[in-house]
């Protein structure tokens, strides 16, 4: 797969991107980002640095207004979006539920870029989406009607979309912000698989650190539209950094079984001894 | 051969009984498409069924076998001939199946383009005379017969084709306003869409208060919906309405990706800003070409999709063409039963299906609310 890959090695590579939204005031970048096939990189950061806005840069959806972003070494303004969507899948924050669908049928549609003009889909289709659903816990829910669903059910059909999309990239928007720990620990582990087993590149926004430093491979640090750091979590995850990114007193110490770093908060009364 | 049928038989009752449980069964896919065809089986059933109660209501009595016989010989069946009056030929030819088929387009119409705007516009209240492309067809339509506008050489196509052009006109201004750097807004343009309805209105008032009354009693009529008016010309707006119809449909699969949101759309490969624009544009030509010769025929476009989304699935490559057939089964047995109720004077058919239509639409509502609408 040689040629899925840039010279860098990354299958997916953001390269001094810069973003603004019309009369906001908001500037991101100038921002690189390389996403690598077999990790996860997880995307970290206070609420209004930039890490929703990133994504939709990452998947296509904005268009930076200057920079490139290469997707399997191609520019991906000039891939088509069908072709884009067959090894890029992109899970938004939230999806509106407005209209009646099962749950199996939302997932169904993670089919919809690979299907030719005129063509419905295959029992390999279905297939595929069954397993897409199993691997995110949701196969009971299939036959439920999507806007009947809670929002971490919900959030659970759309990770599987997503992957009976069958990406070589897999971009989520805080795919865990409505689960159960239960599930949140599912979620990541099947991220983690299907990076590490599957070599999926994945990059997801987190907003529980220790999740983020327990899962991810690589963290990327963002604060006011830059990134502050990036790196293995056990660099990115320092006090220092935390108290400059957040502004938070935390001490950091590991999880005695993995290993990982594992951030511990400070109260105010405690800071002073 | 035969025995391995039979056995591939027996598997697959053995299958689907098995697979009875509620949770949808391994092979969905096989059950969808009969559901889906089963479905629209029985809603061109209906559709059949109101062409011939449509050419069987009127003044003269022809029995609805007359009529198969007629229109099938027409067809190609001529074996069928004979057996009627020239007279009852030409009631059936010249004078109601012009007006059946084009009950039948324009219903077509409306449902085709309730559904699609209830999705680009991802809301439930959304039928084709939202964003107001229908207000300025209204609006042409009122300036023509109020002030006796005619275009020479065209005789009765003058109205409607005035009208088209105060579609257009209307589409043109939507269109610019809610377009925010190429990609159209849903919230902008149903505002856009409440503005222009209400701003048209006030004018058509105030061409209300200048018009001589005769004048303003042929004016509401025009507005209520009417399928009389009958004429070669009207090939023009049926080509448009079908076309536009099969445009839309080809678009379902894309339709069902953006009902997800944009950003969602986009990830799954559609391109969000095209297919809206192309939506939109598709069904102002088609509201503006049904508006133009018919009038204003409310409530069958909103109906229509919610009805068949209740019924079956909320996929639009069902709901497309489900909303279509049932449309315009909706349009041509409510025309049928505004001529018969109040025979020989006739109801206008806008009045009808609101008529018929809003407590029909409460009880599908209430019985089946949750596979309606929610949030």
């Amino acid at each position: 797969m040689a040629n899925e890959c840039d010279v860098n090695g990354a299958i997916l590579s953001a390269a001094n991107i810069r973003f603004g939204y019309p009369n906001s005031g908001f500037e991101l970048g100038p921002v690189d980002v390389s996403l690598h096939s077999g990790q996860v990189l997880g995307i970290i950061g206070p609420n209004g640095s930039g890490k929703t806005t990133l994504m939709r840069l990452l998947s296509g959806f904005l268009n930076p207004a200057s920079g490139s972003i290469r997707l399997r070494g191609a520019d991906i303004k000039r891939i088509r979006p069908r072709d884009v969507a067959k090894s890029l899948a992109f899970v938004p924050h939230q999806a509106p539920s407005t209209f009646p669908y099962r749950a199996l049928e939302i997932v169904l549609m993670g089919r919809f870029p690979h299907l030719a003009m005129f063509r419905s889909e295959t029992h390999q289709d279905e297939a595929l989406a069954r397993d897409a659903m199993a691997a995110t816990d949701t196969l009971q829910l299939a036959d439920r009607y999507f806007n009947e669903l809670s929002g971490g059910e919900r959030q659970r059909v759309m990770i599987a979309m997503a992957l009976a999309q069958q990406p070589r990239v897999l971009l989520l928007d805080e795919p865990t912000s409505h689960l159960d720990i239960k599930h949140i620990v599912a979620i990541l582990d099947v991220l983690a698989s299907l990076a590490n087993e599957g070599g999926l590149a994945v990059a997801a926004v987190l907003h529980d650190l220790n999740f983020a430093a327990e899962f991810c491979d690589r963290l990327l640090l963002m604060k006011n539209g830059a990134v502050e750091a990036v790196g293995a979590p056990t660099d990115v995850l320092s006090a220092a950094n935390i108290k400059r990114v957040f502004g938070a007193d935390v001490t950091i110490g590991v999880n005695p079984v993995t290993g990982s770093p594992f951030v511990f908060p400070m109260p105010g009364r405690r800071r002073e001894e | 051969m035969i025995l391995l049928n039979e056995h591939r038989m027996e598997l697959m009752t053995d299958a689907e009984e098995e697979h009875e449980a509620p949770c949808v069964a391994e092979g969905f896919l096989h059950k969808r498409k009969l559901v889906w065809s089963l479905w629209l089986l029985g809603l061109g059933v209906l559709m059949a069924v109101a062409f011939v109660v449509g050419c069987a209501v009127g003044p003269a009595a022809i029995s609805p076998l007359t009529i198969l016989k007629i229109v099938l010989s027409k067809l190609g069946f001529h074996s069928l001939e004979g057996g009627w009056s020239a007279t009852q030929e030409m009631i059936i030819l010249g004078i109601r199946v012009p007006r059946v088929v084009m009950g039948l387009i324009v219903g077509a119409s409306l449902g085709v383009v309730g559904a699609a705007f209830q999705c680009i516009l991802r809301n439930p209240l959304a039928d084709p005379f939202v964003l107001g492309v229908s207000s300025g067809a209204a609006l042409g339509a009122s300036v023509a017969i109020a002030f006796g506008l005619a275009i020479p050489m065209l005789h009765s196509a003058g109205t409607p084709l005035i009208a088209f052009m105060g579609a257009m006109l209307a589409t043109f201004i939507i269109y610019r306003i809610s377009m925010v750097r190429g990609n159209i807004n849903a919230h902008t343009l149903i505002l856009c869409g409440v503005i222009l309805n209400s701003f048209l209105a006030s004018v058509m008032m105030m061409i209300y208060a200048a018009a001589k009354p005769d004048r303003i009693y042929s004016l509401l009529l025009w507005l209520m919906g009417d399928l009389e008016s009958a004429g070669d010309w009207l090939l023009v707006p049926m080509l448009i309405m079908l076309a536009g119809m099969v445009w839309v449909y080809l678009l379902s699969p894309s339709m069902n990706a953006m009902t997800l949101g944009d950003e969602a759309a986009s990830a799954l490969g559609v391109n969000v800003k095209r297919a809206k624009q192309t939506i939109f544009l598709v069904c102002a030509l088609i509201v503006g070409s049904a508006v133009s010769a018919t009038g204003m025929i409310g409530f069958v476009g909103l109906v229509a999709p919610h009805i068949s989304r209740a019924l079956v699935t909320a996929d639009h490559r069902f709901v497309v063409p489900s909303s279509a057939l049932l449309g315009a089964a909706l349009v041509v047995l409510a025309d049928a039963f505004g001529r018969w109720i109040l025979s020989p004077a006739e109801l206008p058919v806008g009045a009808v299906t609101s008529l018929l239509g809003a407590p029909f639409f409460i009880y599908i509502l209430r019985k089946r609310a949750r596979n309606v609408w929610s949030d």
